[in-house]
């Protein structure tokens, strides 16, 4: 079976973690997986050691390739393009993954067609609910788990040198649905209660001038001087930056008001860090409040910062939370778990297919 | 690290370090570029004196009173002739000028990559406040240029006034890549991916401007092991006025997050600390070997003690009062004062106080070898307890009793430097330390200069690092690839 994933974007994000994974995974189970994306955004690195299985090229390029190519199914990350710029060979089965946590991304849903569409696949319940919502065609709408990268997976070891002070840490786009401001806001409340620690962020702005932006905000909220900001951390050095806050006695936060998943809460968890998310979206499928993690009340950071103190004092707690996220993570989200649901799921289209 | 240096130069470099017309005609312009830059400084200590304030405001209340097309305005230009405005630039200017096509230096970073195959050697970057002139002495030049000396490429990101100040890439064969600033916060990622072959990138920041707050943080993420040099009390430089665009939350940013944290005295690591940084290392300024040699004689009229200073007069630190006094007691001593600037207006200096402008520096030795006492009369105030006058290495290097004020001997030299205040104890040591000119005294004072060079001072840093000392073993095993 061979199988092409489409995505508009090559950057490094959350769609081309789940995709790298797909392609590590997928020749095992006896599918040839490729990946295709319109334009290049930097994201290269991500399929460091695979690049002859990815190719980058505008739709009609694409529409030149498919035909005669041999894929038995594509697959569409948010990518209507693949409906609206090409005509796709009669028959071809398409699914469409709806992953994007941007609203005015979605349009596209309302458009849909079946044929070619044949099924929506999503990665949460929360999202299976947002799709539903938008989409006119009674198409089935399945939950295929995110898969978490391997590297995320190897055994936990000691971080060799840990920060001198805990780090409470966030990670992800720079934007306003991932909610850097809020993060901001959290380390004004924690250093308001006496926070000795230090407040990490790894992301890249989306938008010029938000740098500038994140500068004066941290300035006048007193943080500044507390705040260390890693902009665009290759992903490959992800985990050895978690392990870091989690060996320095902190957390990894997420203050996003729109996550379709929560990728890096998720791949927190799998290094066995202790995380707090807030408790909407699709947090609360795998992050239980106290058992996996913080769920905190969305925009009240004085009472995230209260909660997060009384976990940054209590080592033990963090432990056990840690050790539980990751149980549940290594049940759920690793690559062999995600690519049998995914290989179950290509079976049985090919099978309704044929 | 130091293990790993080559031991000598590479051929090339070698030749072209050694043609003394090429060497002579740098040092001419150094110097006029040196004398632009203090003419640039005095122009920034005017326009924060409070008289310039008082003339800025009286302008200000003129143009309404006045305002240009009126009459009164044609009048009072009349009156009082055109005079250009001169402004103090408090951030970097984005790049993008007509000269940025003409004069784009990015390929000669992309040059000097490609030149460089000892990828096991660090390559380093460094953002400084002054310009690679040699002849200025500065530290960010001097570690370039030894840094350099050692086969290690080094990006020169230099501050500049204008956008069509541009600095001549003489220093390409020698592995240095000369940039400005504000192009490089222009296109960050283009010096942030520079060198990614090298097994270690340094980024020495040497002056803490705000905004290199995005540029430290695409550093930080890409690997690179940020060093925070501090020189200077930056904050203490805003206070009198200069070094406007200083932010002390951004400081102290800079200073968390750094890998490693060096201050050229004690007295700046005790203010790092109350900054909030707790590991920081002293690596005292140095000086360059040769400089002490004299290579023609400028005799000079001696006095019953002949003492003198070389360096910038800036009026900021400068004792003035201190020196014009001292001379005045002492009538038959003789006081020479080699530098760009002179005294403030309300300060008459007395006949022995011989002022002999800037001089080369090749020609420094010479005109202190009339001398008995060489002189750091800075004021006694934080300014200067701040700084570490590379000068003092210097005297040392010339066989040179010592005697300061407002600064502190450099640590180990006080046997050699001492530290005075007041008129009467600057005398009684100056006196004193005349007496100190045996030649066994001479030997111990260039013994412990020969321990102060910038090679020594480059060894301390990069063995420092090499050794993951402070945040630098953090830094490495956040960086480590894949599992």
């Amino acid at each position: 079976m061979k199988v092409l994933f489409v995505y508009k974007f090559l950057t490094v994000g959350g769609v081309e973690t789940v995709l790298r994974a797909r392609l590590d995974a997928l020749p095992a189970h006896g599918i040839d997986g490729h990946a295709w994306f319109f334009r290049d955004l930097g994201g290269k690195s991500v399929f460091r050691g695979c690049e002859e299985r990815i190719r980058v090229g505008s739709p009609a390029q694409l529409a030149a390739g498919l035909a005669g190519s041999g894929y038995d199914l594509v697959t569409t990350f948010d990518s209507p393009e693949l409906f609206t710029d090409l005509s796709l060979p009669a028959g071809l089965p398409v699914v469409v993954e709806c992953h994007s946590p941007y609203v005015e991304n979605l349009g596209y849903l309302g458009d849909l067609r079946s044929p070619p569409v044949v099924e929506i696949w999503v990665p949460t319940d929360f999202q299976r609910g947002v799709v539903a919502a938008r989409c006119r065609v009674p198409l089935p709408i399945e939950v295929l788990p995110n898969p978490i990268r391997q590297a995320f997976l190897d055994p936990v070891r000691p971080f060799p040198a840990p920060p001198p002070r805990p780090v409470v840490a966030w990670v992800g786009r720079m934007d306003e649905l991932k909610n850097w401001r809020g993060f901001l806001e959290l380390g004004r409340e924690l250093l308001a209660r006496r926070f000795t620690g230090e407040l990490w962020m790894a992301g890249k702005p989306v938008e010029p001038g938000v740098a500038g932006e994140i500068r004066r905000l941290a300035s006048e909220q007193g943080i500044l001087p507390r705040l260390r900001w890693f902009r665009e951390l290759p992903h490959e050095h992800l985990p050895a930056w978690i392990d870091a806050v989690r060996d320095s006695g902190g957390v990894v936060v997420s203050t996003s008001r729109g996550d379709t998943f929560g990728m890096t809460v998720a791949e927190a968890m799998a290094r066995q860090c202790a995380v707090a998310a807030p408790a909407m979206g699709p947090f609360p499928e795998f992050v239980t409040d106290g058992e996996t993690g913080l769920l905190l009340t969305p925009d009240k950071p004085a009472d995230a910062a209260k909660r997060l103190l009384e976990l940054l004092a209590d080592g033990p707690r963090r432990a056990r939370l840690g050790a539980n996220a990751r149980a549940l993570i290594e049940e759920r989200y690793t690559p062999e778990v995600s690519a049998k649901a995914l290989v179950a799921r290509l079976r049985a289209l090919a099978a309704t297919s044929a | 690290m130091p293990t790993e240096t080559p031991s000598t130069t590479p051929p090339d470099r070698e030749s072209r370090a050694g043609d003394p017309v090429r060497e002579r005609l740098r040092e001419q312009r150094d110097l006029a570029l040196g004398e632009r830059d203090a003419a640039l400084r005095r122009l920034a200590e005017i326009e924060a004196s409070a008289g310039y304030r008082l003339l800025a405001l009286f302008w200000k209340l003129m143009r309404r009173l006045a305002p240009p097309g009126s009459w009164r305005g044609r009048l009072y230009r009349r009156l009082r002739g055109a005079r250009p405005a001169a402004s103090t630039p408090e951030s970097f200017e984005r790049g993008g000028n007509d000269d940025s096509v003409a004069n784009d230096p990015w390929p000669e970073l992309y040059a000097i990559e490609e030149q460089v195959t000892a990828t096991h050697l660090p390559a380093v970057a460094i953002l400084s406040t002054v310009w690679l002139l040699e002849s200025e002495g500065q530290r960010p030049t001097q570690l370039a240029l030894e840094l350099a000396r050692r086969g290690l490429p080094v990006a020169f990101c230099y501050w500049r006034w204008w956008p069509h100040e541009w600095a001549v890439q003489d220093r390409i064969d020698a592995g240095i890549v000369q940039l400005p600033i504000d192009l490089v916060l222009a296109h960050p990622e283009r010096l942030v991916r520079a060198f990614s072959g090298h097994r270690q990138r340094i980024a020495i920041v040497a002056f803490p401007h705000p905004d290199f707050f995005e540029l430290v943080a695409a550093l930080h993420a890409a690997g690179w092991i940020v060093v925070y040099d501090v020189l200077d009390d930056w904050e203490e430089f805003h206070r009198v006025g200069q070094a406007v665009w200083y932010d002390e939350p951004f400081e102290r940013h800079l200073l968390t997050g750094a890998d490693a944290v060096f201050t050229v005295n004690d007295v700046l690591a005790e203010r790092v600390r109350e900054l909030g940084r707790d590991a920081v290392a002293v690596v005292g300024n140095g000086f360059r070997p040769g400089l002490e040699e004299v290579f023609s004689p400028r005799p000079l009229a001696r006095g019953e003690v002949t003492a003198g200073y070389f360096g910038y007069l800036a009026g900021a630190w400068f004792d003035w009062a201190l020196l014009a006094a001292a001379a005045r007691k002492r009538p038959d001593w003789r006081f020479y004062l080699i530098g760009y600037g002179g005294a403030p207006e309300e300060i008459t200096l007395p006949e022995n106080v011989v002022l002999l402008g800037k001089q080369p520096q090749h020609a420094l030795a010479a005109y202190a070898a009339n001398w008995d006492v060489a002189l750091v009369p800075f004021k006694p105030e934080r300014l200067a307890a701040g700084a570490d006058p590379i000068k003092t290495y210097e005297y040392l290097a010339m066989g040179l009793p010592v005697v300061v004020t407002g600064v502190y001997p450099p640590p180990g030299s006080e046997a050699f430097v001492t530290r005075t205040e007041g008129v009467d104890g600057f005398l009684a040591a100056i006196a004193h330390a005349a007496r100190h000119q045996g030649a066994d005294a001479k030997a111990a004072r260039q013994r412990f200069a020969a321990g102060c060079t910038w090679a020594h001072r480059a060894d301390a840093m990069l063995d420092a690092i090499d050794r993951g000392e402070q945040r630098v073993a953090e830094k490495r095993a956040l960086m480590r690839v894949d599992r």
